[in-house]
């Protein structure tokens, strides 16, 4: 939503700006991941996301043999606000998935 | 080259402006606790601190509530679900210019100082 923008990259948010309208892998705390499309963005890194897909990660240790169980739960929402506080990464999406 | 400087309003200068030009829909708020508050949005401030009216309050065990006006912390939220056939770019433009109204027609419409309480000349009055 600038009115005059620079196409320098002078500063690490810059980096974000241009990933703007394309998608992003957002890390979050609590074991949260989200892709999605970036609509918007401000310097505490609030977030406005299109078609988000909404991964949450959860170890369980089992009672008997004491392994570890990693589960994910995904679900998708179409248009989402994120609250800057909860970010702690944004790149483009992995190529992995 | 002059630049003018942009002085905005300080609900402008983050994301703040597009949850405030949300203001009476009905949302969906994700709190840090897991907890999901459906509701419309009565009011937002400039630190996304909400008031929600006629809530639907469901927390992690599952257990609802009803609640007819609530405030949260704007940072105690985590997500706000956001109705996908809303235009939020034409929200934020709407009440960007029907703040901008309301500015100029509080100044009189002179572009003057609003007057200070107690001073007669210039400036709108009420009668």
């Amino acid at each position: 939503m600038a009115t005059e923008e620079d196409s320098a990259v002078k500063e690490p948010l810059d980096l974000i700006r241009l990933s703007l309208d394309e998608r992003i892998y957002v890390k979050l705390r609590s074991d949260r991941e989200l892709r999605g499309k970036l609509h918007a963005y401000d310097q505490h890194l609030n977030m406005i996301l299109g078609d988000v897909e909404e991964v949450i990660t959860t170890v369980e240790i089992d009672d008997e043999t004491y392994e570890e169980i990693v589960k994910t739960s995904k679900r998708v929402v179409p248009y989402l606000f994120v609250r800057g506080d909860g970010v702690i990464l944004v790149s483009p999406p992995l190529r992995t998935s | 080259m002059g630049r003018k400087k942009l002085k905005l309003r300080r609900s402008e200068r983050s994301l703040a402006c597009a949850i405030q030009a949300l203001v009476g829909t009905e949302l969906l708020l994700e709190l840090r606790n897991d907890t999901c508050i459906r509701g419309l949005l009565d009011d937002c401030d400039d630190a996304i601190n909400v008031i929600i009216k006629d809530s639907l309050i469901e927390d992690v065990q599952g257990v609802e509530k009803k609640l007819p006006l609530i405030f949260v912390r704007g940072s105690h939220i985590r997500f706000i679900h956001i109705p996908q056939s809303l235009n939020i770019s034409q929200a934020v433009e709407e009440r960007r210019e029907m703040l901008d109204k309301a500015e100029y027609a509080y100044m009189g419409g002179k572009g003057l100082p609003a007057p200070k309480p107690g001073e007669t000349t210039g400036g709108a009055s009420i009668k």
